[in-house]
């Protein structure tokens, strides 16, 4: 059998050869494919993190617990020394205040003046927000994760265990609109646990690839499972 | 065709059997894919009958931003009937999620137009999506979405359309309705749409 990689490069060698060439919102243009599937299997504590690149992953794992506690400020990350989300807040402090700061001045800010951070270092209502406190027009908030979590012991044959993102509502006051939206879980009847992802738009080359699309989604599952199991036992 | 056959054989080899809400019992697989070319024509199962006048009278219904059974009782549409409550109301589905998304501040997000609109003006957009699945209205839906959301790619001035939908009974015809023929009718009503308001 082929090496699950493969399914990476040979993406990566379509989008090549017959990706539609293209200029984007961020002006650096592109070359894309829509809709395609990758799938691995993550049996026996398998992840399948990409060998043929350098894959922060600790990164993902940190990023991943992070949107996991409902977190939408840069703070936590930077305490821990993860920087992929400082470009937005980093971007709206040069704008809305004319100073011209380095990324690194900003961040030691965010780091070490809780008030600063607190006015400069959100992003919005993103991923965390969404997953524990998406808010309905009445004001109310669920927490989807929760939700999941009890179906998952509860009611694992249901088709309804899903959480989102994409909050139509709060869209247009995120630094970014999310690119994993959906997360899928299925349990079968021997009880093992599937998950599926969609994603919207994803960098191939620059490792949104590996981040949301493999390392995080494996990452989530076992958490998901743990906490399950561990709830289940507790 | 093929892709439809070949994926119930799929189901009856690998499914996994499950007892489900409905009690009725399931086989079920996850998490699969299937492409139709649309440049070749419409892709409608030939190996079962349809009732394409449901299909395309559901299809407008939504796009109404309906959410009563009426509209498809007067056309002869019963596939809704036995989730409405006495007055033939459904709750904030499909239509609803669609054409008047409620926000918190009180706005209403008209979604279909919002992507008329993109596909026009921004047609690059990574961003072409419509979404069924408002968490904070989904207990109060006759049933959640199972086609919960759908987005649009522009390349080449050809326009696909990507469907995710969470569930779909494949013997029963969700697979035709939502999943082929519903997805076929957005995708051509939403392209005719924006051509005209290229046009105008």
């Amino acid at each position: 059998m082929r090496h699950p990689e493969y399914q990476y490069l040979d993406l990566l060698e379509q989008v090549l050869e017959r990706g539609d060439e293209r200029v984007d919102r961020t002006g650096v243009g592109t070359r894309s494919l829509f809709g395609a599937m990758v799938r691995f299997d993550l049996s026996d504590g398998r992840v399948p993190i990409l060998t043929t690149k350098r894959v922060y992953w600790k990164t993902a794992v940190k990023e991943m617990l992070w949107f996991l506690s409902g977190g939408t400020n840069i703070r936590p990350l930077l305490l821990d020394n993860v920087r992929i989300w400082s470009d937005w807040p980093l971007a709206s402090y040069r704008r809305e205040t004319g100073e011209d700061i380095s990324q690194e001045a900003f961040e030691q800010r965010i780091v070490d003046d809780e008030a600063f951070a607190t006015r400069w270092g959100e992003l919005g209502p993103v991923y965390g927000k969404q997953w524990r406190r998406w808010m309905g027009a009445d004001g109310h908030e669920h927490d989807q994760i929760a939700d999941l979590l009890q179906s998952l012991r509860e009611n694992p044959t249901s088709r309804r265990m899903l959480f989102h993102g994409w909050n139509v509502a709060e869209l247009s006051t995120m630094a970014l609109p999310p690119c994993h939206m959906v997360y899928q879980y299925h349990v079968t009847s021997d009880g093992r646990l599937n998950c599926l992802m969609f994603q919207r738009s994803v960098d191939l080359l620059l490792g949104a690839a590996f981040f949301s699309g493999i390392a995080k989604w494996i990452d989530e599952r076992k958490g998901a499972v743990d906490k399950a199991s561990r709830t289940l036992i507790a | 065709m093929q892709t439809c056959l070949e994926l119930m054989q799929h189901v009856l080899e690998n499914g996994t059997e499950r007892g489900d809400r409905t009690g009725t019992g399931t086989r079920s697989v996850f998490g699969h894919q299937m492409r139709f070319d649309l440049a070749a024509g419409f892709p409608l199962l030939t190996t079962k009958k349809l009732h394409l006048k449901s299909i395309v009278h559901e299809l407008l219904w939504f796009l109404a931003g309906d959410t009563n059974v009426r509209y498809l009782k007067d056309n002869g549409v019963s596939i809704r009937d036995e989730w409405a409550d006495a007055d033939g109301e459904l709750g904030p589905v499909y239509g609803h999620q669609w054409r008047s998304w409620p926000a918190p501040d009180g706005r209403q997000i008209d979604q279909i137009s919002g992507l008329l609109e993109a596909l026009c003006t921004n047609p690059e957009s990574r961003r072409h999506i419509v979404s069924a699945w408002n968490v904070a209205d989904v207990d109060q839906m006759a049933l959640p979405p199972c086609h919960c959301l759908f987005q649009f790619y522009v390349a080449d001035g050809k326009l696909s359309c990507m469907l995710y939908q969470r569930s779909a009974d494949i013997f029963l015809g969700i697979p035709f309705f939502s999943g082929i023929a519903k997805w076929i009718d957005e995708r051509r009503i939403a392209s005719n749409k924006a051509r005209m308001t290229l046009d105008a």
